[in-house]
């Protein structure tokens, strides 16, 4: 019924309406798209806004939770900060604090990280013989966060993000 | 036929003939009666076809009634022609608002309306937060003392040489947090780091304990004899003889919603690594 309807307004409109509205949606889309990378490049991470997975960094961040990324060159990487990391051959990235750095002359700098809710550090979330993440595993650091509501946003934001990727269960993410 | 059918579809609002046969959101789009409600930009001859082709007013079948036949009319006289026939048809069709063909809808429109007004209530309220304890200090002072420094050598599996230096420290914080509490801060992430330079590294920094305080939980911070908490591994061994171990408690604020600032306490403290290794199996 409903499909029929709006076939009924489309057919009474002539091209050159139906232009205009073409014309419309693909401004409301390219305006979201230079929105978007917009914030990429003012951020300079390749992910501005990410979302809590796990609940490795309760009780400060829940599952749901949104955090605002920068990854900014001249900002170094010190500990206690937040960061977002991404490990070799895993496509999902963490979220979880710095807990040592050691950073040489010329500026190659190797940190760990541990979350706040786990009791061990991350080597073993790391790959195979790596000890360290180095800055070019960092997609961004945590500058800003917004809490969701909890009551429901929990199961839900599960359910969804779980269904997207599948090997969502690591109990150390 | 044409007269006829004007006559009877003169806009007169009828409140049953809009629930006949309609069902859901579409009850509130079926106000005009039976017979179709000709178009105002219309030719006649697409009126008359437009008649003709209802026939008799049991013909609605309870979909958008008038809208969808007109369109059919309309459609059949030139696509050309404007969309004026619907809105413009008085009474028919927009004029039926919401609250007019049944409970249902008028309970939905306002849960609709209430729903969207508490998002933007929240929204607001929100950033009222933020922007309200954006530029806030959050720094106090800090009094650190250490009271036992001993330093190992010890097998290193995470670099590239055989062993590394190990230091153990024992310490006690003394301060008081409660200034940094407000409506906006929802936990304080505390944790001592120890800052120094080698000769390997320029810039090294360890974190040897944290603390997690929760809004509620006692501000004020008064512990002695405290342990490290994670081990303080050198990259190298750069420990050994190194003077210049700074160790500073810095805290991670946690808001309900907005900027994450690290803060550090005002307040540190040198340890001095002693130059030769413990060997004793003591700490």
């Amino acid at each position: 019924m409903l499909s029929l309807d709006f076939l009924d307004d489309v057919r009474r409109m002539n091209k050159r309406q139906l232009y205009y509205q073409v014309l419309n949606f693909g401004m409301i889309v390219s305006s979201a798209l230079m929105i978007w990378k917009g914030l990429m490049v003012i951020t300079g991470s390749e992910s501005p806004i990410v979302v809590v997975l796990s609940g490795s960094m309760e009780p400060a961040f829940h599952r749901g939770d949104l955090l605002f990324l920068t990854n900014r060159v001249e900002d170094p990487i010190r500990v206690g900060e937040i960061v977002v990391f991404r490990i070799e051959g895993r496509e999902i990235p963490i979220v979880h604090r710095v807990l040592k750095i050691h950073e040489k002359q010329n500026g190659h700098i190797k940190f760990l990280t541990k979350g706040d809710n786990n009791a061990v550090d991350d080597r073993g979330l790391y790959k195979q013989g790596q000890h360290w993440l180095e800055k070019k595993d960092v997609v961004g650091r945590a500058r800003g966060f917004y809490q969701e509501n909890r009551s429901v946003e929990d199961r839900n934001c599960k359910l969804l993000i779980c269904s997207l990727y599948w090997d969502c269960d690591d109990p150390h993410e | 036929m044409a007269g006829g059918g004007s006559s009877v579809e003169q806009p007169r609002p009828l409140p049953c003939s809009s629930l006949i046969g309609g069902a859901g959101p579409r009850a509130a789009r079926l106000p005009c009666p039976r017979g179709p409600a000709r178009p105002v930009g219309v030719s006649p001859e697409a009126g008359a076809r437009a008649l003709a082709h209802v026939g008799g007013p049991e013909r609605r079948r309870g979909r958008g009634g008038a809208r969808s036949r007109n369109a059919r009319g309309a459609g059949g006289a030139g696509r050309r022609e404007p969309v004026r026939g619907r809105s413009g048809s008085p009474g028919c069709v927009r004029s039926r608002a919401l609250g007019e063909t049944g409970a249902m809808n008028t309970v939905l429109s306002r849960a609709n309306s209430l729903f969207a007004f508490s998002l933007s209530v929240m929204a607001a309220l929100t950033f009222g937060c933020f922007i309200t304890t954006a530029f806030k200090d959050r720094s106090v002072p800090v009094r650190l003392h250490v009271s036992r420094i001993m330093l190992k050598n010890v097998e290193d599996f995470t670099g590239p040489r055989e062993r590394s230096d190990l230091g153990f420290i024992t310490f006690d914080i003394t301060a008081d947090l409660e200034n940094i509490f407000d409506w906006n801060v929802k936990q304080l992430f505390l944790y001592l780091s120890a800052e120094y330079s080698t000769k390997n590294n320029a810039l090294n920094q360890v974190v040897l304990w944290d603390k997690i305080v929760l809004r509620g939980d006692n501000p004020k911070l008064l512990l002695k004899d405290m342990k490290t908490k994670y081990f303080f591994f050198d990259d190298g061994n750069g420990l050994k003889g190194n003077r210049n171990v700074t160790l500073t408690l810095s805290w991670n604020v946690v808001p309900n919603a907005g900027i994450l600032p690290l803060v550090t306490g005002s307040g540190h403290v040198s340890v001095p690594f002693p130059d030769t290794y413990e060997i004793t199996k003591s700490y």
